[in-house]
């Protein structure tokens, strides 16, 4: 009997002291109570990183998508100019090719910072790059300072915009 | 005479940082000299030439065309893919457009 008594006054005294929140007699053994609370606190941490680490991805993701629609957008307005504009005939089309050639190898590196999901993807978007490349920087009066200034209505136009749609679209596909 | 064994040409440093046009018409360093003044005496000269088309400004698909392309019509593909090589860290896709052309070029000469 003496055994059990002190038994009670010792948890009575530690319930005390932990306050009424924390009353041992209800049960719940204070290991689990504290491991509880740690799991608690871990989780919602690695929850806050992971949201912070998706937020932070989406972000760059949406700046690269933003920059690389530009750079396609910059080849495009400079390649239409280089045949079509007078101004960039005669000693203007060695610096106006160049730019275009420097945005077209610009635009590769750029393109290739972000891999698509679906392996498919990638393999397209390199062939759209080379097709892009091609359909501006391969005919024969490309770098040709005396060349005949095209119309808007030629062929070349409506390739160089279908290779720039089909470019816009596989940017939007899913990255990883 | 024997060929030596193997040599690297890094173009940006060695020929142009801003490669011309397709033929010698549109300008200095051109893909047409580039072959004729470059890759042609090289490929006579060693047995494996690894060409680094790294650091340059950029390069046109006629460039690569005129200066690479004409190799598949010269010689039988295994050949240009034993001896010579392209590599392009930060252009891959010039890379690309040169292969194709030779494979292009190569496909013509066998018809």
């Amino acid at each position: 009997m003496r055994l059990k008594s002190r038994g009670n006054v010792s948890v009575t005294r530690i319930g005390n002291v932990l306050g009424n929140g924390m009353d041992l007699r209800s049960g719940t053994p204070l290991w689990v109570t504290l491991a509880l609370a740690v799991v608690a606190l871990l989780g919602s941490h690695f929850l806050t990183v992971y949201r912070e680490g998706k937020k932070s991805r989406q972000e760059r993701e949406k700046a690269w998508r933003t920059s690389c629609q530009i750079l396609i957008k910059e080849i495009v307005d400079d390649a239409t100019k280089h045949y079509c504009d007078s101004t960039s005939l005669g000693a203007a089309t060695d610096l106006s090719a160049a730019k275009i050639n420097n945005n077209l190898k610009r635009l590769g590196a750029l393109a290739r910072e972000i891999s698509a999901v679906e392996p498919s993807h990638s393999a397209d978007l390199g062939r759209l790059l080379r097709l892009l490349r091609d359909v501006v920087t391969s005919p024969a009066d490309y770098q040709m300072p005396n060349r005949e200034l095209r119309r808007a209505a030629d062929h070349m136009f409506t390739e160089i915009s279908e290779c720039e749609s089909a470019l816009i679209s596989n940017l939007k596909k899913a990255r990883k | 005479m024997s060929m030596l064994e193997e040599t690297v040409y890094n173009v940006a440093k060695m020929f142009s940082r801003f490669p011309g046009g397709r033929r010698r018409a549109n300008g200095d360093f051109s893909g047409e000299e580039f072959r004729e003044d470059v890759v042609l005496p090289l490929l006579q000269k060693y047995n494996r030439v690894t060409f680094d088309l790294t650091g340059s400004a950029g390069y046109s698909s006629g460039f690569l065309d005129e200066a690479f392309g004409e190799l598949g019509s010269i010689m039988p593909l295994d050949e240009v893919t034993r001896r010579v090589k392209l590599v392009a860290v930060d252009d891959p896709d010039a890379v690309e457009i040169a292969w194709e052309r030779i494979r292009d070029a190569n496909r013509e000469r066998s018809r």
